[in-house]
């Protein structure tokens, strides 16, 4: 207990400040519905007939089915004990799980097959710069026994600011989300989305970035590579089925994604 | 027996690649313009005569890839990296850092710095570069952090300085105004590239030393903590005395073991 309240206090009172992300707004409560899973869409779903099978099949066709607990530093993770042997999980909605019980996610499969703590640092929408952000806070003081990333979209670049008028301090611009929004804006930002090279390589430096933080500290970090790319990860509702968003993959994908995971960690192993 | 290396395929473009395999005698911020002015001004010119350019000849000579370095050939060497502070603006090539801890050493140094570069692009060459030379150390001088680049839609192989020292007003727009209004931008965005450096040499097994921006401008430029008159011919750039003190204090890192993953546990 002592030793607790003393790791407790150093989480919660860090030298330097815990990076911002959304997931700070949610942080200490439980709730039923995360954007993009909002009862509204879930509403409209079940009065399609197939949906709504599917969702009785997977027992998510009454509200509440599905929670989300986020804990004190806005992630659905448990809380973080700096003295247990953990897995710290990076990525975004699709790590999260958003529209998918917590049991059915990666991280908590991965974690539980290698009996270790969860600790899932997704969130959905954020780039692979965010996952920087927190890589570079959380796994120095969290000393996890492995780090996996599945790098968020690599179109996605993060900016932080300070400025009153932004709701958020940290903002992820994305490409994949339209171009429109940046019209009459940024000439920067418009040739950074107009050639893949430049997402392409700040993927790859943030990845790199993540691997050498775990290096320094003796972590096991696993990153799978082009992972989109790979014909068997294509997401095919069809076969793979889908969230209770119907905007991400279901559990099926999250399994592919678990072997993935632990055939690389495997690899790294021996 | 060392031998020219071949067969690099696709190497990275910079600011001085077209000048691959030429030599020039005035270069970058280096301009005959410039020192000409500077001769007809009684303050500049008692500078260059303190600092003895006056009717000195720099030879920029730049190998096959664009650097200001050799042909690279299969022997013992580290790499530099970084921006006109590496590369010798204003310098003749003993009169460099790099030069001068190669001679320390009694190792061949490939001297990868680029005037202009910015951190992106030393990643871009360190990527490249590392894995094929096979250095036994990288030394990165970091460049100002307010330096970017990004590939456009019509340059697909050679990305767009951007450097928001200069290019902070409108016409950049909301996205650069932004990432400038938020220095913490500019800090992770260097850091992260250090790191990914780093891990790069990781993966050949040798060390990296850093030196980040903060440190670099202390270091090297003319501020209220240092009385350095040491100038460039250009005048605008760090001159031999500086080259040699920042030698000094890289060769003792190397010696003492100094690395960057040794100063950020």
């Amino acid at each position: 207990m002592h030793q607790n309240q003393s790791e407790s206090a150093y989480i919660d009172n860090p030298p330097i400040s815990k990076p911002w992300f959304a997931g700070m707004n949610y942080a200490g409560h439980t709730y039923e519905w995360l954007p993009s899973d909002t009862e509204e869409n879930f509403q409209q779903l079940v009065q399609n007939f197939e949906h709504r099978q599917y969702f009785r099949n997977n027992g998510w066709d009454q509200p509440g089915a599905i929670t989300y607990k986020i804990n004190s530093h806005g992630f659905r993770s448990e809380e973080f004990d700096p003295a247990a042997a953990s897995l710290v999980a990076l990525g975004c909605s699709h790590t999260v799980g958003i529209g998918l019980p917590e049991e059915v996610t990666w991280p908590y499969l991965v974690a539980q097959t290698l009996e270790l703590k969860n600790y899932n640092m997704g969130w959905g929408g954020i780039a692979s710069d965010t996952c920087f952000r927190l890589a570079e806070y959380w796994i120095p003081r969290l000393r996890p026994c492995a780090v996996m990333v599945l790098p968020p979209d690599e179109s996605r670049i993060e900016i932080l600011t300070d400025k009153q008028f932004h709701r958020d301090r940290a903002h992820t611009i994305a490409s994949s989300w339209g171009l429109e929004i940046f019209k009459n804006s940024d000439t920067f930002i418009k040739q950074w989305i107009l050639n893949v090279e430049n997402q392409r390589l700040n993927q790859l430096k943030n990845c790199l970035a993540i691997q050498q933080i775990c290096n320094q500290h003796g972590i096991l970090c696993v990153i799978p590579k082009d992972l989109d790319q790979a014909p068997e990860f294509r997401w095919d509702p069809e076969k793979d089925g889908y969230a209770r968003d119907l905007l991400h993959p279901g559990p099926k994908r999250q399994k592919k994604i678990v072997e993935k995971m632990l055939n690389d960690w495997r690899q790294k192993i021996t | 027996m060392a031998r020219v290396m071949e067969n690099f395929v696709n190497p990275p473009q910079h600011l001085a690649s077209e000048f691959r395999g030429k030599e020039l005698f005035w270069y970058s911020t280096d301009t005959q313009d410039l020192y000409n002015q500077n001769l007809q001004n009684p303050t500049t010119f008692n500078t260059l005569k303190e600092n003895n350019w006056i009717d000195k000849t720099i030879c920029y000579r730049f190998n096959s890839h664009g650097f200001r370095t050799d042909e690279f050939i299969t022997k013992r060497n580290f790499i530099t990296l970084g921006c006109s502070l590496t590369q010798g603006t204003g310098l003749c090539e003993e009169q460099t850092w790099p030069a001068m801890v190669s001679e320390q050493l009694g190792i061949a140094v490939w001297n990868l710095g680029v005037a202009g570069a910015s951190n992106d692009t030393c990643y871009r060459i360190a990527n490249y570069y590392i894995p094929l030379l096979r250095p036994e150390f990288v030394v990165m001088l970091a460049p100002d952090t307010q330096r970017m680049e990004v590939f456009s839609k019509d340059r697909r192989d050679w990305p767009h300085p951007v450097n928001f020292a200069n290019d902070r007003q409108d016409k950049e727009g909301w996205f650069m105004k932004e990432w400038v209004s938020d220095e913490r931008n500019l800090e992770i965005y260097s850091e992260k590239i250090a790191k990914a450096i780093a891990y790069v040499c990781v993966q050949q097994g040798i060390d990296f030393y850093y030196y980040q921006d903060a440190w670099v401008k202390n270091t090297c430029w003319w501020t209220k903590n240092n009385d350095y008159n040491s100038r460039a011919r250009d005048l605008q750039h760090p001159g031999e005395e500086i080259n040699s003190n920042l030698a000094r204090i890289i060769y003792q890192d190397i010696d003492n073991k100094n690395t960057y993953a040794s100063k950020s546990v």
